[in-house]
């Protein structure tokens, strides 16, 4: 080397080397060494994905154990993402799996790219190619893994009712959440993709049934693959499965109340009035097509406890199959089996719970308890109420009264001047719009006090049951307040809402007016009653019971319930702690009785001045075995305002038991525009006592066939067996097969 | 200063003597050190390109779980075979093999932009069918060559002006024609070969001036002129402030993509800052890298593969390799002194700087202090045609340092 300067030169070279490696070592040291912490925790986040481990849902039983709601074990074909990423794998793939799935290659193309919208793309699980295959399929596929790279079998848990469409009303449906839930279930640890109760029992203990999602953590790449499981139990929690809930529900009182009330509801609506005769002969004239009798669109029939308020059966009509919410629906066939919106019978509000309705004569059982606690009713006077046309005349009574000053009795009758028991009996209206009368002069004499009100709110009438259902209507009893509020957004007249007037009492008197109570408010104060004056909560769930519980030997639909350990028990459960019994001395309950006795079983009831007549229900309850069996009940036929006989409800309400174990049970009935109480309600309810009474037997209940979704209606119910439709004095079979859709139902229906 | 330099000259002329030297047979009288380091960082490439993608081969193509090192350890060889090929020859004969060398390689660079497959925005590479060639690399060591060659001179005195515009028309014709393919780094290798050479070459100092305003000018009308795609704008800036651009879904379509490229090369240099210090004192453990081995950054074997062993080995593993470097950088600059020829000293100088360049600009790149560019870790990153390069290179200086004793 000639030179000292490249020798000079060299050196600086050297420097210049060693300062740029100064450099990296320095950078290198503070980024390895003295790095700033947030730095790793933003990796740290970056690469740590959490995926849920959904809990298995409780099961949802009824008193007897019986599964209702259970969870089966669905095979889905799926198929790792990564393994068909290159397009060529992945049309071979799809070719040879289509024959195999049958489901074609372009469906499976579909979720691939994430055009099935239904399936949440989440790219740390695989692709589910087919939902619900058979063993078969499954195991085919399990044997050929080599020559199905990536495809796998994967269990998961869908929800099944196996006795639906029974109790559908109360057991619920669960679906999807909606945008509007989002923001709060998100903080209670529910993610997107999960299902929660949406209606009855699903949604009301939603928080048993749902159990603990567990979750694990993996670690991921940038594409957002797994990389790996992480371990230990901060990045992996096993879920929790969720509580079984049994219902007080007994499936058998169940089935057989939803048959006899939608059997009873078609007969109504099959029913024609006798054809008129062509003139002038005795022939009937077949010219003319008849016209229905009754719309009968819809209706309810409960059956409780009094003395525990548990509901035994809770049957709404019309029915619906609540499988129907288990797959996908198209909005159309939505609207066809639903048709929310525009139809008012549509099949899935519990109208039990929910449904409003005038309550007619079976109102006047609480008229007469406020009555004797205000001293305007005596049970052993016969107060002369009627004009000669056995008309009410409201006393004192100004132009002014918005109502009129006059009421008839229903149908026109006369009842002369009967007892209370009497009147009760045979259904008296003017003896007790003399009743409503009275009380609200009493009310003004006493300072306004709205006695008859409190006395109805004392037996649940205008507030929530506090049933453990959802949506349930509080309803509302008339009030100045409520008919203000009425008149103030326009429901009711200015001038009628101007005030709480006498002829309001005398309407409420008599179940009618501004009145609005569901069919289970109904049960619950009849039951209250029946029970001495304990109003408490309805309950249709019994208990809450650990999961896992073991099924009754040979019996893989029924829960050991004898055997299971319970969480806990639901009841009973006093309405209002501050007040534990209404106070129903013999003196009152004794005479109401009486009539509610004679309702059923008294042939002829001479009431002064009057020509004898039958109870109410006595023609129904022909033959029926009192002896065995007592029971006590009343009629109702709330009237439409339009007054038109067809567009009455049919009410019944009754109480009683077999001897031996008393009074266990309280059956309502609320038939829609059926006609009298004492015809369409009280012939449910008597079909019910027979069986609670044990005069025959209930029909057995079967798990259900599957869901026939090409079906039109909301839910085809099991077929009343024959010896249980004489029950309802016969069933006409042409008639009855049409119109459970056996038959062609074009022409009647 | 210049006392020091050529005492320590002296010194290790001595050293060079030394009788443990001269029992060597003359063919294996090479530098150990140098070729130990050599070995130790080709292996510690082999594992870093086995690791960096080991997470991705097993998940997706497990039966090719060794791909990489296979493709990586073919060229290796050659190299191999190669250095010592060009460790027996006589680097001076060479010399007259190097305009040869020199206009072949030019050739492909130009062959290149006609012939060559687009990767990554720049035409830079031959397809072979089995393998890709990239003429640039071997550009590196004939530039290395060509300039040692033009501006070696062994009489005394500053460097001629005809020798430096020579040494300006040898360095700007490569670099042209690297400009439009276009790769910046590799055109930033070359001048700075050049100005390493020149330094050392004796060239005046304002010529070294000139060749940086030269440089920085051209910089300058690439950018301006639009030449260079936004997102190759970004590479080069986005060092400075890596943190991504919201983008705003109402943009036009184009601009949308161009940021979201843009965004991914500012993810780049965030996510292997991340994977360094990720690293700590002894990193997360071989293939265990997730920000590295997850597939968060691309080219994890290739441009950031210093991230991904950083993020595996920690500070420990960095820093040998860092280690190794400069262990052979010294080796390099001690055997330019040690040279007898001018062209020797040169070779050495210039694959010096070369090999600084590339450790730094790579490294830098990988912790965030200098811009993003294509230019490889030398020896460890994945490319067949810059290990080939790189070793040979490293051959020559071997040859330089055998011939140390060797008079005309």
């Amino acid at each position: 080397m000639a030179g000292e300067t490249s020798g000079l030169r060299l050196s600086v070279l050297a420097l210049v080397v060693m300062g740029l490696f100064a450099a990296l070592f320095s950078r290198l040291w503070f980024l390895e060494v003295a790095a700033p912490p947030d730095l790793i925790q933003q990796v740290q986040s970056r690469r740590i994905r959490e995926v849920p481990l959904p809990a298995m849902r409780g099961r949802i039983t009824d008193r007897d154990g019986r599964i209702l709601a259970d969870n089966r074990r669905v095979l889905s074909i799926v198929v790792d993402r990564k393994a068909i990423q290159r397009r060529s794998v992945r049309a071979d793939l799809f070719g040879r799996l289509a024959g195999v799935l049958q489901v074609s290659v372009e469906d499976m193309e579909d979720r691939y790219s994430g055009k099935v919208t239904s399936l949440l793309y989440e790219p740390l699980l695989p692709l589910p190619l087919a939902d619900d295959v058979s063993e078969e399929q499954a195991s085919f596929l399990r044997e050929r893994g080599e020559d199905y790279p990536g495809v796998d079998v994967q269990e998961s848990w869908q929800r099944v009712y196996r006795y639906a469409p029974l109790a559908s009303n109360i057991i619920g449906y669960l679906g999807r959440i909606s945008a509007e839930e989002w923001p709060v279930l998100k903080e209670q640890g529910y993610q997107l993709p999960d299902t929660l109760g949406k209606s009855g029992i699903e949604k009301e203990y939603e928080d048993d049934l749902r159990g603990k999602p567990g979750f694990a953590r993996f670690e991921i790449d940038a594409a957002g693959r797994a990389v790996r499981a992480l371990e230990g139990p901060e990045n992996r929690q096993e879920p929790v499965a969720g509580k079984d809930v049994q219902l007080t529900v007994d499936l058998r009182v169940q089935q057989y109340a939803e048959q006899i009330l939608d059997t009873e509801l078609r007969k109504r609506r099959l029913e024609r009035p006798p054809r008129p005769l062509k003139p002038g002969t005795n022939e009937p004239d077949l010219s003319q097509p008849l016209k229905p009798l009754f719309p009968a669109g819809a209706g309810s029939l409960v059956v409780m406890d009094p003395t525990n308020g548990e509901v035994l059966a809770m049957a709404s009509n019309p029915p619906y199959d609540n499988r129907w919410f288990n797959a996908p629906l198209s909005k159309a066939k939505f609207q066809q089996l639903f048709g929310f919106g525009n139809n008012p019978n549509t099949p899935l509000i519990n109208r039990v719970i929910s449904g409003q309705y005038q309550i007619g004569s079976t109102m006047k059982v609480f008229t007469s308890i406020a009555g004797m606690r205000y001293g305007t009713l005596k049970p052993t006077d016969q107060p002369d109420v009627e004009n000669s046309k056995g008309r009410y005349i409201i006393p004192n009574c100004s132009t002014g009264e918005p109502s009129g000053c006059e009421r008839r009795n229903s149908g026109g009758f006369r009842y002369g001047s009967p007892t209370l028991t009497e009147a009760l009996t045979v259904s008296a209206d003017t003896y007790f719009y003399d009743q409503g009368a009275k009380l609200y002069e009493k009310s003004k004499e006493l300072g306004g006090a709205p006695l008859f009100q409190n006395e109805l709110r004392a037996f649940g009438f205008g507030q929530a049951s506090g049933i453990d259902l959802p949506d349930e209507n509080p309803g509302y009893v008339p009030d100045a307040a409520l008919k203000k509020k009425f008149a103030d957004r326009g429901v009711i007249s200015k001038r009628e809402g101007a005030g709480y007037y006498i002829g309001d009492n005398i309407n409420l008197a008599v179940g009618q007016g501004l009145l609005s109570v569901t069919p289970l408010q109904l049960a619950n104060a009849y039951a209250t009653f029946a029970n001495g004056g304990v109003l408490r909560e309805p309950r249709v769930a019994y208990g809450i019971r650990e999961p896992g519980g073991a099924t009754l030997k040979g019996q893989p639909n029924v829960l050991n319930v004898i055997d299971s350990p319970a969480t806990r028990t639901l009841g009973p459960v006093l309405r209002d702690e501050n007040q534990p019994q209404i106070d129903l001395p013999d003196s009152i309950r004794a005479p109401i009785i009486d009539g509610l006795r004679g309702v059923t079983q008294d042939f002829s009831v001479c009431s002064k001045d009057a020509p004898c007549r039958s109870g109410t229900g006595f023609d129904t309850f022909r033959g029926f075995d009192y002896e065995s069996v007592p029971i006590w009940g009343k009629t109702g036929t709330a009237q439409d305002v339009t007054q038109r006989d067809e567009k009455d409800d049919s009410l019944f309400s009754a109480f009683g038991g077999p001897k031996d174990i008393g009074v266990r049970y309280q059956v309502t009935a609320v038939l829609e525009d059926s006609g009298f109480g004492s015809s369409a309600a009280a012939l449910t309810v008597r079909c019910m006592f027979e069986k609670l009474g044990n005069l025959s037997a209930f029909p057995a209940v079967n798990p259900s066939d599957p869901l026939n979704r090409s079906q039109t209606r909301a839910a085809i119910l099991p077929r009343l067996a024959e010896a249980d439709q004489l029950c309802l004095h016969g069933v006409d079979q042409q008639i009855y097969d049409s119109a459970f859709g056996t038959k062609s139902n074009a022409s009647v229906e | 200063m210049a006392t020091v330099a050529s005492s320590s000259r002296r010194l290790s002329g001595r050293a060079g003597s030394k009788p443990t030297d001269d029992t060597l047979p003359r063919l294996l009288r090479w530098d150990w050190t140098l070729l130990g380091a050599t070995v130790a960082l080709c292996a510690f490439g082999l594992v870093a390109v086995h690791s960096s993608q080991w997470a991705s081969f097993q998940q997706n193509d497990p039966a090719n779980l060794y791909y990489n090192v296979q493709h990586q350890a073919v060229p290796m060889v050659i190299g191999v075979v190669g250095m010592f090929v060009f460790m027996a020859l006589d680097y001076r004969q060479l010399k007259a093999w190097t305009p040869r060398l020199y206009v072949g390689t030019t050739a492909m660079l130009a062959l290149v932009l006609l012939l060559g497959t687009d990767r990554n925005g720049a035409r830079a590479w031959f397809d072979l069918g089995s393998f890709t060639l990239q003429p640039s690399e071997m550009a590196k060591l004939t530039m290395v060559l060509g300039l040692a060659a033009v501006v070696s001179n062994d009489r005394d005195g500053p460097l001629s002006y005809s020798r430096f515009v020579a040494a300006l028309v040898v360095l700007g014709v490569p670099v042209g024609l690297i400009m439009l393919q276009p790769d910046l780094g590799t055109a930033s290798t070359f001048i700075v070969v050049a100005m390493a050479v020149l330094l050392v070459g004796r060239a005046r100092f304002w010529h070294i001036v000139l060749i940086t305003l030269l440089s920085g000018a051209t910089l300058f009308a690439l950018v301006k002129t639009e030449f260079l795609a936004p997102y190759q704008v970004a590479r080069l800036t986005s060092f400075v402030d890596p943190t991504s651009t919201k983008i705003d879904p109402t943009w036009p379509e184009d601009k949308r993509l161009q940021e979201q490229r843009i965004n991914g090369v500012r993810e780049q240099v965030r996510y292997a800052q991340q994977a360094v210090s990720l690293g700590g004192l002894h990193g997360q453990g071989f293939t265990k890298g997730i920000t590295m081995n997850g597939g968060y950054v691309s080219q994890t074997h290739t441009d950031f593969i210093f991230a991904n062993i950083s993020e595996q080995f920690g500070l420990v593993g960095a820093g040998l390799v860092l280690g190794l470097y400069l262990l052979i950088l010294l080796r390099m600059l001690r055997i330019a002194q040690l040279a007898n020829h001018a062209f020797g000293t040169l070779i050495c100088a210039g694959a010096g700087a070369l090999l600084a360049w590339h450790v730094f600009e790579n490294v830098g790149m990988n912790m965030g202090i200098m811009p993003v560019t294509g230019i490889p870790l030398p020896l460890v990153s994945y490319g067949g045609s810059s290990v080939i390069a790189f070793l040979w290179l490293l051959g020559f200086v071997q040859n330089v340092y055998r011939r140390r004793d060797a008079r005309d």
